[in-house]
Formats: structure tokens, sequence, C-alpha cells
């Protein structure tokens, strides 16, 4: 999908206050204790709207914010964002026109295991965020929140990328 | 000519992607390798932006927060009161054995001629005005930041015990490392055997690690584990760190792995205190010039009997 100068700002419009609730709202609001990975989902559903490329340049920019707010290496949740945006990217045309079950089931999925891939970089650089039973918790508290935050902001990004008009001559 | 565009549309695609990674791989070695640089900086006037929104949130959620926690997770917290009251009612059998503990430590400290250096650490107290926003980092945001003196690596405590180390500073706000934090490591004191040991944090909710203590040394369930203050640490000697809990002897590498309890409660904190603690430089090392093959007059000689 190509984006319009409408698009793209409705776009950021929309990233930009979802990093907002997540450095003030969310983490007043843990579900078993673990803090909802919003800009995760968001990247996610958008991404499922974007070409490959478009959904990994999205996941790069809001990991870039996010690495500026929290103490991992500057660069890390940009590396890990941008892959889940490719993926989600991947696999839009397969995804965008299905039923909403599908669409949280896919951006679930996604969810934990960007998670999990995030895990893993880290231990791969020597640093251990979270044990392995942390992890599975973070990842299904993630996957988990996905499905009604994927039901409940669709009219917004429904606003974000409007379907073209078609015209029809009878 | 179909499958030629599709094959030239993926290739740049992936190109894309090479460039985002390689970016990113690239901004993580910068700031792993680098410390105090522009990306600190950069961290530290976000840090300083964001200061006044979050403090005003925090207020805001705070209480709404407290009560969503109260409804979702009842029965994690009645479970926690239990485990913290027979906790407490093991710590309280300790309690007078701890001051023993200290007053012998102290009594020691004079008869050595030695200070008690934790004491005479100049404290700053601060309140805590944020909880972290990301399941990946233990750590807590302060009200206080380097025009205040608070400089990166400096301990914080609570009345109770150590809580973390300060882990980024901006002029306004700082951050504090806590020591759950799997990447926290301290170097402790066994105060019964005196033995040396680092603490490591092992994850929320989880209680701390001491490794490198050897088999041989006897250490009990209850005994207190204080900073061991190695010239050049961070932390100044004999600060609360916690309470021995369980001792699992490993054999194969002649140590046990130790679990200490947290002496302050990480969950509910309101007010910290930094110490402005500047470690001193560990002396030079000088080591004898190791004598080489081609200069016949610095060879190696026998020891005298």
């Amino acid at each position: 999908m190509n984006l319009d100068s409408r698009a793209i700002s409705r776009l950021a419009a929309i990233l930009f206050t979802v990093l907002l609730i997540q450095i003030a709202v969310i983490p007043h609001f843990r579900v078993a204790g673990y803090i909802i990975d919003l800009p995760l989902i968001a990247v996610l559903l958008v991404s499922l709207r974007l070409s490959a490329p478009d959904g990994a340049l999205a996941g790069f920019l809001v990991g870039i914010a996010i690495d500026l707010v929290i103490h991992t290496p500057f660069g890390m949740t940009a590396l890990t964002f941008s892959l889940a945006g490719y993926a989600a990217g991947t696999i839009s045309s397969q995804i965008v026109e299905r039923n909403m079950p599908t669409r949280a089931l896919t951006t679930a999925l996604l969810a934990a295991t960007t998670t999990t891939v995030f895990a893993c970089i880290g231990a791969l650089i020597g640093l251990e965020y979270v044990t392995r039973r942390e992890l599975g918790a973070i990842a299904l508290v993630t996957a988990g929140a996905s499905l009604p935050i994927t039901a409940l902001s669709d009219p917004l990004v429904r606003w974000a990328f409007p379907l073209p008009s078609v015209q029809i001559n009878e | 000519m179909f499958r030629r565009s599709n094959f030239r549309k993926n290739r740049t695609s992936r190109l894309r992607l090479a460039l985002l990674i390689v970016t990113s791989v690239v901004l993580i070695t910068i700031d792993m390798r680098s410390e105090g640089g522009a990306i600190d900086t950069a961290r530290g006037a976000v840090l300083d932006v964001l200061g006044p929104l979050r403090s005003a949130s925090s207020s805001i959620f705070e209480p709404i927060g407290g009560a969503w926690e109260a409804v979702t997770s009842y029965d994690d917290l009645e479970a926690r009161n239990a485990l913290l009251r027979a906790k407490i009612a093991e710590l309280q059998s300790s309690v007078l054995e701890v001051g023993e503990i200290e007053r012998e430590r102290k009594a020691l400290l004079s008869l050595l001629g030695a200070r008690d250096r934790a004491a005479q650490v100049g404290r700053r107290t601060a309140r805590v005005i944020d909880a972290p926003i990301s399941n990946y980092q233990r750590t807590l945001e302060l009200d206080k930041g380097s025009r205040d003196g608070i400089e990166i690596g400096m301990p914080v405590e609570t009345g109770a015990g150590v809580i973390g180390r300060i882990s980024a500073v901006s002029v306004t706000r700082s951050q504090v490392e806590l020591l759950t934090d799997p990447n926290f490591d301290v170097g402790v004191r066994m105060v019964r055997s005196g033995d040396d040991g680092i603490a490591s944090g092992r994850g929320q909710n989880q209680d701390l690690e001491v490794s490198f203590i050897e088999l041989d040394t006897v250490v009990i369930p209850g005994e207190t584990v204080v900073t061991s203050g190695f010239q050049g640490s961070t932390f100044p000697e004999g600060l609360l760190i916690g309470t021995v809990v369980d001792v699992v002897p490993n054999a194969v590498q002649g140590t046990q792995r130790i679990t200490v309890y947290p002496a302050a409660d990480l969950d509910r904190l309101r007010w910290v205190q930094v110490l402005l603690f500047y470690p001193e430089a560990p002396e030079p090392v000088i080591v004898d010039r190791v004598p080489q093959d081609d200069n016949p007059t610095t060879t190696l000689q026998e020891p005298r009997q």
C-alpha cells in the first residue's frame, strides 16, 4: 500500500499517542504483574496494513522512540520492532482482508514471537533481562492483551488507512 | 516479466530491512561501548522533558492503578501477604542476633582503627516519581538528578536496606537499577563468616543469588548479608543487602549457591536515599618488568636462599 501524506500524518499521530499512553498510563495498569507492550501491538496492527519495508520502517521509528526512554541498549527495541514490522508487512496481503479473529490471532502470535526475539537478542549480547518463566508470562500477557486491543483499535486503524473509494459505473 | 519485477521488489524490500538491521546493530554497539556519549545525553534530555508528564500521570493514575491491582491480583496479594507474614516471623527471631553481630562488627572496626564508611557517606533523599514502563527494565525514576550531586553508579537504599544503584542521570531526574535486575551484581560479605561473594539479581519478585562462597564456609539461613566494599567498588562497605533463606552446596564447582531475601521491599517504594559515595580509585599495581630475551642484562635470577 502506498501511503499518501494524510495517511502518514494520521499514522504518526496514532503512534505518538500510543507512545505517550505507554509512558504515562500503561505502567499503572499491570496484568498479572506485567506491563502490556502497547507500542509493539500498535506496530503490528499498523504493519498488517503496510508493505513489508514500510512496516519495518514504522517498527524502527517506534523502536527508536522507545529506546530513548527505557534503559536497554539503544537500538535493541528498534531492531526487534523492525523485524516485527517486516514480518507483519510480509503477511499483510493474506491477512488484511480476513475477519477480525484471524487478524487478532495473527497479531497475538506475532506479539508473543517478538517478545521472545527481544529476550533472545538480549541474551545474545549478554544481557538477561528476564528469566525463562518470566519471558513465558510476558509473551502470554502481550499476546492476550493484543486480542481485545486489535478489536478495539479497528476503527482507529481504518481511520488511518481509509479504503480507496471505488466508482461504480452502471 | 511479472516474476522479474516481483524478484526486484523483494530484493529492494530485503535491502531496506538489512539497512535498518545494520543501523540498529551499529547503534547497539555504540551505546554498549561508550559511556556518557551522545545517546546518554539524548536519553537524559528525554527524561527531563517527560519528567513532568510522568509525575502528573503518576499522581492521576496511581490510585486507579492501585484499585486495578487490588481487583486483578487479589489472590497474588493474599499469597504475598501470607509469605511476608511468615518471613517477618522468621526474621524477628534473627533480629537480636543481627544486632549482636552489628555491635561486634563495630567493636572490631574500632579495634582495627577502621572507620564505618557507610555511616559517613552523605545522603540525598529523593522521591520515587515513576515505575518502569517496560518489562525489561528494573528501574525506578527519582526526582533528583545531577544538579543534586547524583552520579551514575551511586548506591540507593531505604531504611531497610539497599534497593539498587543509579543507572542514568539527567539534570533533574535519575534512574535506579533495582537489585533484582538480572544484570545487577554487587560484592557482598556474609556477616557471620566474613566470606566474600557476588550477589546477583534474578528477576522481578525473585530472591538474590550469592555465588563464589566456598564449600567449607558455614552459612546458615537467617544470616545477614552486607556489601563488601572492595576498593574501587561503587558501594561502601556494610550496607544491608538481605538475609540468607537457602543454601545449596555445589560439590562440582566447590562453591555454595546461596539464596538471599532482599531486606528492602522493592514493591512499595515512595522515598529513597541516594548515597553520595565516590569510590576511591584502585591503587596502581606495580608489575615487575618482564625480562626480554634479547637483553642479556635482565635475565631471571634464582631467588636467594
